[in-house]
């Protein structure tokens, strides 16, 4: 479904990410671990067309999709759910949910709010909450959501985790895992939770200073934490 | 009576204003450049609306022909002046505004003199309801009317319709709002559109009170428009709005009792000044 081919990406003169090779296919989860600086946030926001490539190719089901601009890929199905989960502050629930379904019919839209805020119903509880009073956990949950209204075939997904009780991390992960394998959803995850990303994922690539150093399934890389927790620089002493 | 009158004619003047600093607030909002050129905008309004009635056109037509010119030279305006600024330093844009004013202000002095025009006929100045020994002129509730409709129609807007909420995700994040689909170009064009007509309806409006459009005639508005933007918090609508008619009653007041000592501009610009010592972020919260 995605691939990307000896893709670099640059942020201003910097190469911050250099030949990266990766495919994800439709109801897979792919986690993209690596310690700060590796690029992953990087690589996610070239996926979504936020950042531009500068050598390699991505493609999505087949097609070529670097000069397409972050609407035409949200359109083609590409969902983001981005770093510091980036919703619209002074917009209710609701209308969050409104601007992320933009791109589909107004009866469309209604029917889908009614689908993603089944996957969270707390949402539907703070349907007219203003989205910068919700608590963190409800943020995230919000933030999926919007990226879910226009039926993405994938989801970028950039830090979940990231200031969120146990909890709703396991909550968030549920939902993502129940949609990969019931609806073929594939997803690309940035995440720091190491334990918890090698319980959901299927495969992992890691990245350190802009390359991939390791690339395996999630069952390798469970059975030696301790060489991933070395690529990370999370080992102890 | 004598103070609901003080009282009504201070809301009309806070209608006014009200009419000119939402536009500025909107503009703000999303690209955070205050637009000083605002004030040429309500001067071609009145420009526009006083050329169309003195050649035949009834007053409300000659208004709404205001309201279009002004309406469609926003954008344009936005589209040759400020889009190519937007990735530079805010104070290019301001002074870019600056400038903008001064070349439209002078070219109505050398398109239609500097002694400014007048409607040959102001059947709307000269009659009014009496509201139980009340008078107000046609004007003055016209100039009420626009305000509350405009507001109504906005505040309807941004939470009703699928391209408010649009709009508002702009403000918020325009990166974002656009990957979902939004258009922040639309967006802007549109908030120059309204802005501009909203000021090209109180040009008119204004024009008709005074029963003369001069090439200058927005400038104290305009200043006063942006003092109530920083007053009300800037890019704040709600705060804004309040902030409009406070300034308009104070004024009103003002002119009774303090008219010994200061003008009714200079009010305006104390009231400030009195605001920003005590609270510099403005009455509310600011974006």
């Amino acid at each position: 479904m995605l691939e990307l081919a000896r893709v670099s990406v640059a942020r201003g003169e910097l190469r911050v990410v250099r030949d990266l090779e990766l495919t994800v296919s439709a109801g897979e989860m792919v986690a993209l671990l690596g310690p700060n600086g590796a690029g992953k946030t990087s690589t996610i926001m070239a996926i979504a067309g936020h950042v531009p490539v500068v050598e390699g190719t991505i493609r999505f089901e087949g097609r070529s999709i670097d000069t397409l601009s972050p609407p035409e890929r949200t359109r083609l199905g590409l969902g983001l759910v981005p770093e510091g989960r980036r919703i619209f502050p002074d917009l209710t629930v609701r209308e969050n949910l409104v601007v992320g379904g933009y791109l589909l019919s107004r009866g469309e839209a209604q029917k889908r709010e009614r689908e993603v805020t089944a996957l969270f119903p707390r949402l539907e509880e703070r349907r007219q909450q203003r989205a910068g009073t919700l608590s963190g956990g409800e943020q995230q949950m919000l933030s999926i959501a919007r990226a879910l209204m226009v039926r993405p075939r994938l989801l970028l997904v950039d830090e979940l985790s990231l200031g969120l009780m146990p909890a709703v991390v396991d909550l968030c992960f549920e939902v993502l895992v129940r949609l990969c394998r019931e609806q073929g959803l594939a997803c690309l995850v940035v995440e720091q939770n190491t334990q918890k990303i090698l319980t959901v994922a299927d495969r992992v690539t890691v990245l350190s200073a802009g390359r991939t150093v390791w690339q395996g399934t999630a069952e390798e890389a469970r059975a030696d934490e301790a060489l991933i927790d070395r690529m990370l620089g999370l080992e102890a002493g | 009576m004598f103070y609901v009158e003080l009282l009504i004619a201070g809301l009309v003047q806070g209608a006014m204003y009200a009419m000119m600093a939402l536009g500025l607030t909107l503009i703000y909002g999303l690209l955070r450049i205050l637009h000083i050129a605002h004030a040429a905008f309500f001067t071609l309004g009145g420009y526009v609306g006083v050329l169309a009635a003195n050649s035949g056109l009834p007053l409300g037509a000659a208004a709404a022909l205001g309201v279009l010119v002004a309406a469609t030279a926003g954008p344009l305006v936005y589209g040759t002046v400020y889009r190519p600024l937007l990735d530079k330093p805010p104070y290019v844009a301001l002074i870019a505004s600056i400038g903008l004013l001064i070349a439209m202000e002078d070219g109505f002095r050398l398109l239609f003199g500097p002694y400014g025009l007048s409607f040959a006929e102001n059947p709307w100045f000269v009659t009014g309801p009496d509201l139980g020994g009340i008078f107000l002129n046609w004007v003055q509730i016209a100039l009420g009317l626009s305000a509350v409709l405009a507001i109504a129609g906005l505040g309807l807007f941004a939470v009703g319709s699928r391209a408010g909420v649009a709009w508002r995700a702009t403000v918020d994040d325009p990166e974002m709002a656009m990957s979902f689909g939004v258009s922040p170009e639309r967006v802007r064009l549109l908030a120059f559109a309204l802005a501009s007509a909203l000021a090209g309806l109180a040009g008119f409006l204004v024009g008709l009170l005074n029963n003369l459009i001069e090439p200058g005639m927005g400038n104290i508005t305009s200043y006063k428009g942006l003092a109530i933007v920083v007053l009300g918090g800037l890019g704040n609508v709600p705060g804004t709005l309040w902030a409009s008619l406070l300034l308009g009653v104070a004024e009103s007041f003002g002119t009774i009792y303090l008219d010994k000592i200061l003008d009714r501009d200079a009010i305006a610009f104390f009231i400030l000044v009195a605001v920003l010592m005590w609270r510099p972020q403005g009455l509310a919260r600011g974006r």
